[in-house]
C-alpha cells in the first residue's frame, strides 16, 4: 500500500516544473501589466478618457462657432466612432444640462446639433437665447 | 543528478510561465486603450487637438481653460499648430480670431515665429472692437509753474488738507498712464488749474498764498477719482461684436425678379452703410435652419449673404450667437405685377440689417 502511494506522488520534477511555470505566469503579468506594460502613442480621439472625449467635443462645437464649416465639424465628430455623429453632441449637451454645465458650452453644443439636424425640445431654449 | 533535475524543470518552467505570462499581458489583453489622453494621440490628431484648442480660445474660452487642455503637450507641436493656424486665419481675413489666437501663442509662450505675431489685426470699418489703449503721455500738467491763485479759484484750488506738499512729487511720473487706462478727456486740468485770462485776480495774492513748489496742488491726486470702469488689463473683447447686438431691420425690400431662383438675402451693414464681412447669418424655420456668412460673394457686396428659400415657408433670421431673431414670420409673397403667363410669381426678399 505504502509503496502504491509512492508511486501515485507526481514526481519532483514536475512539481518543480509546475511551481515555475506559475511564478513565471505571476511575473509576467507583473511585467506586462505593471512595470512595463504596453504603451500607445499613437491613438485616436476615439480611444481619449471621457473627459477628454468631451472635452474633444466641445471643442469641436467651439470650432464650428468659429470657422462655419459644418463639414468639418462632422468629419471631426467621425473620428469619435460614432454611429451617429449629432449623437455625442446631443449626449454631452444633455448631459450639462442635467449636470448644470456651463451655458455656454450648451449652447455651443446645441448650434451644432442645429446645424447637424439634431432637433431636440431640451436644447431648444438655448438655441433662442432664453435656457 | 538528481539535484540538478529538479532545478532544470524550474527554470524551464519559470521560462514558460513569463512566456506566456507576456504573451497575455502584451498580446491578448493589454492595457485597456480606453482612457488615453491627448500626449498620446497620433501626431495628427494630436495637432488637431491643438488647433482646436486654439480655436476653442478665439471662440471666448478662457485661457485657463485652455492651458489645461494644453497639458502634456510639446511646446513644439503646439508652436507648429499655432503657426499653421495663425496663416490660415491671416489669409483668410478672420481677424477677430487671429487677434485672438495671436494673444494666446503671447500668452503661452511657446516659440511662434515673431513674423506671425506681428499680424496684428487693423481695426475692421465695422469698428466692433474696442479701441486699442494707446499710452499717450499727453497729459503733462505743466501749468503748475504758472499757477497765480485767483480769489474766484480757490473753492476748487484750494488744497484739502490731506495734501501735504512734497517738492519731491513729480506729477510726469504720477500721471503716466498705465495700459488699463484708457485716456479720457478727464486727465486734461481741470479749468481750476489752468490760469484763465478772465480770472484776473481782484486782489493781488498775498505773500503767503504765492505759491511755492510744494504748495502747488499736484494734479497727480485730483485726476484718480475720474477713471470710469476701465477695460480688463487683457482688452478681451465681449464674443459677440457689439454691432451685432445693435442690428435691427433697417430695409425690406421685395425682389420681383422671375429669372432669379427664390431667395432670401440679407445685406449687414455697418454705421455707414458699409457692408460688414464675416458676420455669421442664419435662416430658421420649423423644421430646419441653414447659416451663411457674409462677404462671401464679393460680387454682390461685402455684407452680403444669401439663402435659396422655398414657397410658403415662414423664415426667421438671426445674426451672430445671439439666438434671439432680428425677422421673423419671412415668407414669400406674390410679387404687384404678374408674370408673362399671367400667373402670379413669388418674389424674394432683400433684408438689410443695420445698427
Amino acid at each position: 500500500m505504502g509503496h502504491n502511494r509512492m508511486r501515485q506522488r507526481p514526481p519532483s520534477w514536475f512539481r518543480q516544473a509546475v511551481i515555475g511555470v506559475a511564478l513565471g505566469l505571476a511575473l509576467g503579468f507583473a511585467v506586462g501589466w505593471w512595470l512595463w506594460p504596453v504603451t500607445y502613442t499613437n491613438t485616436s480621439p476615439a480611444a481619449l478618457r471621457e473627459d477628454y472625449r468631451d472635452d474633444y467635443i466641445l471643442m469641436v462645437a467651439a470650432a464650428y462657432d468659429v470657422e462655419g464649416n459644418l463639414q468639418e465639424a462632422r468629419a471631426r465628430l467621425e473620428q469619435l466612432n460614432s454611429d451617429e455623429p449629432a449623437a455625442p453632441v446631443r449626449g454631452l449637451a444633455e448631459r450639462l444640462i442635467e449636470g448644470g454645465g456651463q451655458e455656454e458650452d450648451i449652447t455651443r453644443l446645441a448650434r451644432l446639433a442645429r446645424a447637424l439636424g439634431v432637433a431636440d425640445p431640451l436644447l431648444t431654449p438655448y438655441l433662442e437665447g432664453q435656457p | 543528478m538528481r539535484r540538478r533535475f529538479p532545478s532544470l524543470a524550474l527554470l524551464a518552467g519559470l521560462v514558460v510561465g513569463l512566456t506566456l505570462g507576456l504573451a497575455y499581458t502584451w498580446g491578448v489583453n493589454p492595457v485597456e486603450l480606453t482612457n488615453t489622453y491627448p500626449a498620446l494621440l497620433r501626431t495628427d490628431h494630436r495637432l488637431e487637438w491643438i488647433r482646436l484648442t486654439a480655436l476653442s480660445y478665439a471662440a471666448g474660452d478662457s485661457l485657463e481653460r485652455t492651458q489645461t487642455r494644453l497639458e502634456g503637450l510639446e511646446e513644439e507641436d503646439i508652436a507648429r499648430a499655432l503657426e499653421t493656424l495663425l496663416k490660415e486665419q491671416a489669409s483668410h481675413g478672420s481677424w477677430e480670431a487671429l487677434r485672438r489666437l495671436t494673444a494666446l501663442a503671447e500668452a503661452l509662450d511657446v516659440g511662434v515665429l515673431p513674423e506671425l505675431l506681428e499680424l496684428e489685426p487693423t481695426p475692421t470699418p465695422s469698428a466692433t472692437l474696442p479701441p486699442t489703449p494707446t499710452s499717450t503721455p499727453t497729459v503733462t500738467p505743466s501749468p503748475t509753474a504758472t499757477w497765480t491763485p485767483t480769489p474766484t479759484a480757490t473753492p476748487s484750488a484750494t488744497p484739502s488738507p490731506t495734501i501735504t506738499p512734497s517738492p519731491t512729487v513729480t506729477p510726469t511720473e504720477t500721471l503716466t498712464p498705465t495700459q488699463t487706462m484708457t485716456p479720457t478727456a478727464t486727465y486734461t486740468p481741470t479749468a481750476t488749474f489752468t490760469p484763465s485770462p478772465t480770472a484776473t485776480p481782484s486782489s493781488t495774492p498775498t505773500p503767503t498764498k504765492t505759491p511755492t513748489p510744494s504748495a502747488t496742488p499736484t494734479p497727480s491726486r485730483t485726476p484718480t477719482p475720474t477713471p470710469t470702469p476701465t477695460p480688463s488689463p487683457t482688452l478681451t473683447p465681449s464674443p459677440t461684436p457689439p454691432l451685432l447686438r445693435r442690428l435691427e431691420v433697417s430695409e425690406k425690400e421685395q425682389l420681383c425678379d422671375p429669372e432669379s431662383p427664390l431667395h432670401i438675402a440679407v445685406v449687414v451693414q455697418d454705421e455707414e452703410g458699409e457692408g460688414v464681412p464675416g458676420v455669421e447669418v442664419w435662416l430658421t424655420w420649423a423644421q430646419g435652419a441653414d447659416r451663411a456668412v457674409t462677404g462671401l460673394k464679393p460680387d454682390e457686396g461685402l455684407g452680403y449673404a444669401d439663402f435659396n428659400v422655398e414657397p410658403d415657408t415662414a423664415y426667421a433670421i438671426s445674426v451672430g450667437e445671439l439666438g434671439m431673431p432680428l425677422i421673423s414670420g419671412l415668407q414669400l409673397e406674390d410679387c404687384p405685377d404678374e408674370g408673362e403667363d399671367g400667373e402670379p410669381i413669388a418674389g424674394s426678399w432683400r433684408i438689410v440689417l443695420a445698427p
